[in-house]
Formats: structure tokens, sequence, C-alpha cells
């Protein structure tokens, strides 16, 4: 059995549900026993069941809830599991008859307006090729969606291996992303996005508080990035530039307010879209090196 | 790696907790600006990282244990302010009775008073013991998350439960029991 001097050692522990069973009994023990222990033990109980009900917490300022509302909410996890997956719900027949609709509608408008379009139809093909306008407005477009709230990533997560598997799963193309965080750059989501008959990746990355979206699709013919401008082309975008560098051939448009940079290597067509230049320079080293400007050195100055 | 958190149900889980978190804010950093950012900051931050979170887990303790880490990590001009002005530290006296406590307070028959008392009392302790009686008795927590919240061993959540408390106790008897130096500190605080 514990002594005196032992039991207030182990007071508030008790008292606070610290103790296991077996020290828990040999207290109880004592306190039986001993009615100076017990008595200090009944008071202190009932001075901290006191304290704890006139304690009381302060409430947050009003504007701070406020405040928390507004904030944009950009990344929010989902980690893995196949059963974590966030998922659109399925839409019921009527609402599948009223989408459908709508999209005809919308495929209609488009397809008139897209005719002005300069495009190249591969013979033996039913592809057709886009244009750089086209791949940059897209991007642009569901970049915007995001950032404004009125698209969502079709999945969540900072860890890319849990973004690919389930973006491999969507694909009709095998996927490669960088393996780590090579720039201050967090991944924070992904999407499959339909690109004329085709699949693209859509990947999210932040930091702080701003936001770069990069498109990832099968490699497209090097001839679309030479279509030549139209009248109806300058309607949709400000500036437009085409870089050389290290063999590629990138271009750089401003679309909306948005600029896109967008190119094709061996594997893929990319897309990286930011509201500013500067980020589409920092978004470069998710890929090629956070700290390495050899990587990309002197691209940064071709922007 | 935990289950993490669905958006939809990121902030219904987490504006529960405002109050607390805001209270705790306001403990670490001792202004309500500082207290609103770091609620802020707190917030943003489990919102990107609420897939890190182990599902099963005390979640208002995550929150916590995340507030306290970006107080040190990014207000650390501010907790070096703090940590320099406590200094002194409360002595540890002889074990406290609360009996006196307790009848001085039955006396007072208005609640109101006796929790303004408790206040006041409770704002005499240097942080580092209000924040764990706070922890404790306040928001509940149990030693070991007390600890991980704190950055400290459960021994030193134990001990500087004991003095927090029996400083408590101390404050609140002599304030009853009309002592100029306590009372002079109390009503000043």
């Amino acid at each position: 059995m514990y002594d005196c001097q032992t039991l207030m050692k182990l007071l508030y522990p008790y008292l606070d549900g610290e103790l296991d069973i077996k020290e828990s009994l040999r207290v109880q023990e004592h306190l039986q026993e001993c009615p100076y222990c017990a008595e200090v033990f009944r008071q202190e109980k009932e001075f901290l069941q006191e304290f704890k009900t006139s304690a009381l917490i302060p409430s947050a300022p009003a504007h701070l809830r406020g405040r928390l509302s507004r904030i944009p909410k950009p990344l929010v996890l989902l980690q893995q599991k196949e059963a974590n997956v966030l998922k659109r719900p399925r839409p019921t027949s009527s609402t599948t008859l009223l989408a459908a609709t709508m999209a005809m509608f919308i495929m209609v408008i488009a397809g008139l307006i897209l005719y002005a379009l300069p495009r190249q139809i591969k013979k033996g093909s039913q592809e057709l090729a886009m244009t750089p306008v086209e791949i940059d407005r897209a991007a642009v477009e569901v970049h915007k969606g995001i950032m404004r709230g009125k698209d969502h990533y079709d999945i969540m997560s900072s860890d890319p291996a849990v973004i690919l598997e389930w973006l491999q799963q969507q694909l009709d193309f095998p996927l490669v992303l960088p393996k780590e965080e090579v720039s201050s750059m967090h991944l924070v989501g992904g999407k499959v996005v339909p690109f004329l008959g085709k699949k693209a990746a859509l990947l999210g990355y932040e930091d702080k508080n701003y936001r770069v979206t990069l498109l990832v699709t099968r490699p497209m013919p090097a001839q679309v990035f030479e279509g030549k401008e139209t009248p109806l082309q300058n309607l949709f975008f400000d500036k437009r530039k085409e870089i050389g560098y290290k063999n590629i051939s990138f271009n750089l448009s401003k679309y909306k307010g948005y600029y896109a940079l967008t190119w094709t290597d061996s594997q893929y067509s990319y897309v990286l879209v930011s509201d500013r230049k500067a980020r589409i320079a920092e978004a470069c080293r998710i890929c090629h090196g956070g700290n390495d400007y050899h990587k990309i050195d002197g691209f940064d100055s071709l922007l | 790696m935990g289950d993490g958190v669905l958006r939809q149900d990121f902030e219904t889980m987490t504006l529960q907790y405002v109050d607390s978190l805001y209270h705790f804010a306001l403990l670490l950093t001792r202004e309500r600006d500082y207290a609103e950012d770091l609620v802020q900051e707190t917030y943003l931050r489990a919102y990107r990282f609420c897939d890190r979170y182990e599902c099963g887990t005390n979640y208002k303790a995550w929150l916590f244990t995340m507030m306290r880490n970006i107080f040190i990590n990014k207000f650390h001009q501010r907790a070096r302010e703090i940590s320099l002005s406590e200094m002194d530290e409360v002595k540890e006296d002889g074990y406290e009775s609360p009996n006196g406590t307790l009848s001085s307070a039955r006396s007072i028959l208005e609640k109101g008073i006796f929790r303004a008392d408790l206040e006041k009392a409770l704002n005499c302790l240097p942080a580092q013991l209000k924040a764990v009686i706070v922890l404790k008795d306040i928001e509940g927590f149990d030693y070991k998350e007390i600890a991980k919240i704190l950055g400290c061993p459960v021994g030193t959540v134990m001990s500087r439960l004991w003095r927090s408390r029996n400083f408590l106790k101390k404050t609140l008897k002599d304030y009853y029991e009309g002592r100029s130096t306590q009372k002079a500190r109390m009503e000043t605080a």
C-alpha cells in the first residue's frame, strides 16, 4: 500500500484520470485507510470541479470567424487510399439529360467559333491537332475556374505518388511526375480534363498564396505549334511570343490576364499557367531543380 | 500516414475550435492582433496538411500542436520577446490546501464574482504555467497531449500543473484573506 507522501505525488494524476487501474486501486486502498488523505483528495476534487465550471473560454472576435470563412481554400488534402478519393456525385437521369442537352448546345456554339481558327486534320486519323491558342485557352480556363472556386480538383493531396496513382487509372497514356518537390512549390491536387476527345492531366501547385497549373498531355505534333494567327485569334490573347531554348520551341501567351507557357518534348506536351511570368519561371524548377539554376540557366530572361 | 480529412468536413471540424484556438493563441502571443494572425495561419496550415492528421486521434490536440509549432517557427521574434519577459518562475512552494479558497468561494453567492477572481488569478500565472492549466482544466487534454502540444516531457507537464494549481489556490486564498500584495497584483492584472 502507498504511504501518504506517495499519495500526495499521485494526487493530481489520480484526479486527472492518468493512473492505470493497478495504481488507482492502490490509491483507493490508501484513501479508505487514511482519513487525512481522503479529505485532501475530496477538497482538491471539489476545487478542480469548481475551477472547471467557472473558467470560461473567451469567444474569438466575430470578424476572425468571418476572416477564416472568407479565406480561399486552394489546398485541401485527401490522403490516397481508394476509398478516400474525392469523387463527383453520380448524376441522376434527369440531370444527365439536362447536362447532355447543354453540352450539345455549347458544342454547336463552340464549333461555330472554332471553325474560324486554323486547324490541321491528319489523314488516316480522326485526331484533331490543336493550335497553341486552343491549348493555352483551355488550360487558362481550367486554371481560372479552380482559382475562382467554380471548378475543383478531382483528387487532392500533397503526395505526388498518390496523385500519380489516381491519374494513371484515369489516363490513357503513361504519366511521370517529379518524385520530390525541389522548389518552394507544393503539389495540391490533380484533375483529368478532356482535350478535344483526348485526356490531359492537370496538376495544381501552390506556394504561399499563389497557384500554378501544369497541364500534361500526349505529345502534340510539332506542326501544331506552327499555326498561323488569324484575326479571330487576336481577340483571345493579348500577347504571344515564341522562344527557342535547348532545341525546344516554347510558346508564351497571355490570355485573359493569365500567362501560359506551352511546349512539347519527346514524352509530353505541356502547358504551364500562372498569373505572373515570374511564377512560370519558378514553376519550371518543380521539374528542373530547385536551386540548380544551371539546368534552366538563362531561361528566365527569355520569358 | 493518416487517412486525412475530407474537404467538406474540414470547416465543420475546425471552426468549432476557433474560440479555443484563439484563447490559446492569445496565451502564446499576449496580443490580439498576433493571436488573430496565428489562428489564421493555423487554420490555413491545417487546411493544407490535413492529410497528415491521423484519424482516431484527437483532432483538437493536433490543431493546438500545429499552432504552437507555427508560433515558435513563424512568430519567433514574438516568442523570443515573451520568453525573455518570463524570467521570473513561480517557486515551488509546499502544498497549498484548497480549503480556504473553497470556503471563501462558497460565501460568494454570485458565480460571476468567483469567475472574475479566477480569471485574474490565472492572469497572474507565468505563461508556461498558465498554458498547462488551461490545456488541462479548460481544454480537457490529457498529459500526453499537453506534452506534445508544448513540446516537453510528461514529467514537466505534471510538475507545471502541480505548481500552477498550487499557485492558483494560494493566490485566491491570499486574495480572499485580503493580503495587500496579492490583492494589489490581481487588481492591476
